[in-house]
């Protein structure tokens, strides 16, 4: 097999001896692509509403009747249950639910993908509304499988772009095999053209944003 | 600014033999506007139709023979210009002359004192003499088709239409889709003609549908692609060249009187612009005046009609 | 003639008198500009963006060996492996003995055109495997046995109802669910459990990040994740052009290609894979695979005019703008790769012999470099192929011999105006005396369609000299 390699190879840098000249911009996109972001809370708040991302700001008062009424609201059957990523913050808040709520800290794909899925994230982007995730949260299949995807995060996490969310995700879970940028609840128009939300991914995506 | 600059007339081979009165018009408007202009009758062709369907090498020698006539010694010391009514040609002679030089360094050479001397007519008027306002008089509904290489090759967008809204009457109209392709192409619409004809087609619906009376264009060729096809089909819409619209009215002098009212445009456009006394009667077909009929196969049948 | 000409023919002057097929397709496309528009808006400035991207896929491009043994590191030192596929033969058989070797009996696939164009999926049929595209429009045109018509909407070209038809057919979802939601639906329904039971998952590449050493992938319906995460073996097809030097530039491409691609800000997954399941992670492939593909990229590479080609995000857009796409839709190319980009490439991949004639299919109106997010000199590009065409002989022998008379004839003005103007006469002729139309017409390819304008007595050249003389002018 490494035979192919140098082939190759051999053939790249045989076609590259004109030397063509190459030299990589820097700020690729900065301001003169893409006009800043003043407010990044707000475009944050604006974004998520166009891509149909649902977000509730919260405090830790008022965080967990929050979760309990997003979770109240999920009709998906699976067997009822909310897979929730082994992370003491979220521990905490899922003790918090009622009772009855039945929680799970282990995912178990090949089981009935339950109601919804609880995770944190690595970073937001304000720029998009979009939720940047790890294979660290929870695994691969726990942020893409469930019907309902939701997100526990903080402001704090809000970046202004794209870059400097994936800059800080690789710095905070250096070795994750996956990151995903996660826009709004997955969704397809491949049939004339129309869009439909929730194709193969979840089909509502929830964050809950503690900004105190 | 010289005055009275000296303009070498380049008219594109198909202009020459099928459609001299957008020539015709083209040199009134340019005298109108003070120019001094001269028909380099050595010229022919600028070679695109080779080039455009990879035959370099035929095309070469065309490209040589076109610069000793508009760029040679005597060229530049009697021309300060070379003007041409029809966007692609001139695409040809500026964007393209180059790439056929590309290794070829004589070429290369004669060519060379073409670069900053060739333009498209519109192009001439508006951003070489700045002037938009040529004294035209045309009072009828026009809508522009952007030919390709005008638009995207020479960059043009306002300044025909600039030219348009000058002309005293003259009711701008912007049609649907005004910079899709009308599928000429060149040896396109012979080769791919099936294709090329539905472009055709699509194109002069959007033409029927905003309204108008004319289309026109700053190339010729792309306005015997729509106006062949209007023809074939019921409505009166007729295609005519930016040049022939400028030239309309200049004989009543720029002191005519006030802007035709609308009052006065005919509901049929019976006026034809090719007032020249002593240029060819044809022009850019039109929609006939009986509903089109089956073609009969009956001899001498055509020779009747005149356009 | 080749029979890749001939069944190019047929099927574009089929399609090209397929007044519903193009409704279909343009209304389609309508959203899409729509949507390409606004997307535009979003940026302080698309030629800016236009601008930056081309020089970093240039760069890629330039440095295209160090960049590709970069990515390569990365993945191998996450315990991911990467195989060099010279071509599309040495692909198939390094992913059908990895499925061999790992006991697969069914493969989930999400989109790929390179897998399109290695053939792969035959390739698994013929093997035994099960093979399922996840992506909802890939998903369609398999059902039909079709390719894709498009390479980013594959299903551009179908109505909605007969994609009801279809999995009433082949699903069994009942009559009444027909919505766009409703077939969404019966997709999701029947490809998860898919997605649990294959063997394998086979993904494509939108780009290979250098400097992280990972593969990035765009998408909309999740499927590629799903792909992804649930098999115990991951493997990547995607050609070796792919690269981009830094993780920091998808803040650039991502929108780029999801604005050009659909007119979306940026897709709903845009994803980064490095490596399998690492140490503490909870779940994820045993087993990560990515196969570069050469195929003729390399013939590419080597040719400095058109080398820019591979600088191809396959966004798909200057098929959305191109005139002739419009009218003769996606499949009457015949080939992987369709419209300007394919028009452009597979002439290079393949040959001018075979291939040269998608080249002529142009009318070179330049709306697809106009639109392409990497400057891509598409139309440009074309006029060079042809002139290879040429070149190598290829062209029909009657427009070989027609040139050179073109050429002899405009050599000498004298000449060419005596001849134009027996022309002019005989033209007057045959409109006389030829049915237009009729086979004794030669000019039929034009008049069957269209009026030419009538002859006039006199050219332009000969008013001139007539006039001008009597003026005392000069000629």
């Amino acid at each position: 097999m490494p035979k192919g390699r140098d082939h190759i190879l051999g053939r790249i840098r045989a076609a590259l001896a004109d030397r063509p000249p190459g030299g990589l911009p820097e700020d690729v996109a900065g301001a003169a692509v893409f006009a800043p972001v003043a407010d990044p809370l707000a475009r944050f708040q604006a974004e998520c509403q166009a891509n149909r991302t649902e977000l509730h700001l919260v405090t830790a008062a008022n965080e967990a009747d929050c979760l309990t009424a997003v979770l109240a609201r999920e009709k998906e059957g699976g067997d009822g249950t909310i897979y929730v990523q082994d992370a003491p913050a979220l521990r905490a808040l899922a003790a918090r639910l009622p009772a009855a709520t039945q929680t799970n800290l282990q995912f178990a794909p090949a089981q009935p993908a339950g109601i919804a899925s609880l995770t944190l994230c690595e970073a937001l982007v304000a720029r998009t509304g979009s939720v940047l995730v790890s294979s660290r949260c929870g695994g691969r299949a726990a942020t893409i499988l469930p019907p309902t995807h939701i997100v526990y995060a903080h402001a704090s996490q809000l970046h202004a772009e794209i870059d400097a969310a994936l800059l800080a995700a690789r710095s905070q879970s250096p070795t994750a095999s996956l990151y995903s940028l996660i826009t709004g609840p997955s969704r397809t128009s491949d049939i004339e053209k129309m869009l439909v939300l929730g194709a193969h991914g979840p089909k509502r995506l929830t964050v809950l944003l503690r900004t105190d | 600014m010289v005055t009275r600059p000296r303009i070498a007339l380049f008219i594109p081979c198909f202009v020459d033999q099928l459609l001299p009165q957008v020539a015709q018009a083209m040199v009134r408007v340019l005298e109108r506007v003070g120019c001094q202009v001269e028909f380099p009758a050595a010229q022919t062709c600028c070679g695109q139709p080779a080039f455009s369907t990879g035959h370099w090498a035929e095309a070469r020698p065309l490209a040589l023979r076109f610069a000793e006539i508009f760029a040679g010694p005597e060229a530049r010391q009697s021309y300060d210009a070379v003007v041409c009514p029809s966007g692609s040609c001139t695409t040809m002679v500026r964007n393209f002359f180059p790439a056929l030089a590309h290794g070829d360094a004589a070429l290369a050479q004669a060519i060379a004192p073409l670069h900053g001397r060739v333009f498209e007519f519109s192009e001439y008027l508006v951003r070489q003499l700045n002037v938009r306002d040529v004294g035209a008089s045309f009072p009828y509904r026009v809508t522009f088709h952007d030919g390709c290489h005008a638009l995207r090759e020479l960059g043009l967008y306002d300044e025909p239409r600039e030219l348009l809204r000058a002309v005293r009457g003259l009711e701008l109209v912007e049609m649907e889709e005004t910079t899709e392709c009308c599928g000429f192409g060149g040896a396109f619409s012979m080769q791919m003609s099936d294709i090329s004809a539905a472009l055709g087609q699509r194109k002069a619906a959007n033409v029927e549908r905003a309204g108008v009376d004319f289309v026109t264009s700053c190339d010729p060729s792309c306005l015997m692609q729509i106006g062949g096809t209007l023809a074939r089909q019921p409505g009166r819409v007729r295609a005519i060249h930016l040049a022939e619209i400028l030239a309309a009215g200049l004989d009543a002098g720029l002191d005519a009187g006030p802007q035709d009212s609308g009052a006065e445009r005919s509901a049929q456009p019976s006026a034809r612009t090719t007032g020249d006394a002593g240029g060819a009667r044809a022009g850019l077909r039109g929609p006939r005046d009986a509903p089109p009929a089956k073609r009969a196969a009956k001899p001498g049948a055509r020779a009747e009609k005149r356009p | 003639m080749s029979s890749t000409l001939h069944s190019f023919e047929q099927a574009a002057t089929r399609a090209a008198h397929d007044r519903p097929q193009q409704e279909t397709v343009r209304t389609s496309l309508g959203t899409y500009n729509r949507a390409l528009n606004a997307g535009r808006e979003r940026f302080a400035s698309w030629s800016e963006a236009r601008h930056r991207a081309r020089a970093v896929k240039a760069d890629a491009v330039a440095h295209l060996g160090e960049y590709l043994e970069q990515f390569e590191a990365g993945i191998t030192s996450r315990g991911g492996h990467v195989f060099w596929a010279e071509t599309a033969a040495d692909a198939r058989d390094y992913i059908l003995d990895l499925a061999r070797r790992r006991g697969v009996r069914s493969v989930i696939k999400s989109k790929s055109m390179v897998s399109e164009e290695v053939h792969l999926g035959a390739a698994l049929e013929g093997a035994g495997l099960e093979a399922v595209e996840s992506d909802l429009g890939e998903f369609i045109v398999q059902l039909r046995n079709e390719p894709p018509y498009h390479i980013v909407t594959p299903a551009m070209h179908l109505r909605r109802a007969q994609i009801a038809a279809l999995f009433q057919q082949k699903l069994g979802t009942p009559a009444g669910a027909d919505s766009a939601e409703d077939l969404t639906m019966a997709a999701r329904h029947y490809m998860r459990a898919r997605f649990a039971s294959a063997g394998m998952g086979i993904t494509g590449a939108n780009f290979l990040i250098a400097d992280a050493g990972m593969v990035a992938i765009t998408e909309n319906e999740g499927n590629a994740r799903l792909t992804a995460s649930l098999p115990r073996v991951h493997v990547v097809l995607t050609g070796i052009e792919k690269i981009l030097p830094r993780l920091t530039d998808l803040a650039l491409f991502w929108p780029l290609l999801s604005t050009a691609g659909t007119g979306q800000a940026i897709t709903c997954y845009s994803s980064l894979i490095g490596g399998p399941r690492q140490p503490g992670e909870a779940d994820g492939p045993e087993e990560f695979h990515v196969v570069l593909l050469d195929n003729g990229r390399t013939r590419v590479l080597a040719d400095q005019e058109r080398r820019d080609t591979l600088q191809c995000i396959r966004c798909g857009a200057c098929l959305n703008v191109c005139p002739v796409f419009h009218t003769i839709g996606g499949h009457a190319y015949g080939t992987t790769y369709s419209g300007p980009i394919g028009a452009v490439l597979t002439p290079l991949l393949r040959g001018e012999k075979e291939f040269g004639h998608l080249s002529f299919a142009s009318s070179l109106c330049g709306a697809c470099t106009e639109i392409c997010p990497v400057e891509i000199d598409l139309h440009h590009h074309l006029i060079e192929n042809r002139r290879d065409s040429a070149l190598q002989h290829v062209r029909p022998l009657p427009e070989r011999i027609g040139m050179r008379a073109f050429r002899w004839l405009m050599s000498d003005a004298a000449r060419y105006a005596r001849l134009a103007q027996l022309a002019r006469h005989l033209l007057r002729f045959k409109n006389a005396w030829v049915p237009e139309g009729s086979p004794l017409d030669l000019l039929r390819p034009w008049t069957a369609s269209r009026d030419l304008p009538e002859p006039p007595r006199e050219s332009f050249r000969e008013w001139w000299q007539r006039t001008r003389q009597e003026r005392g002018g000069h000629a």
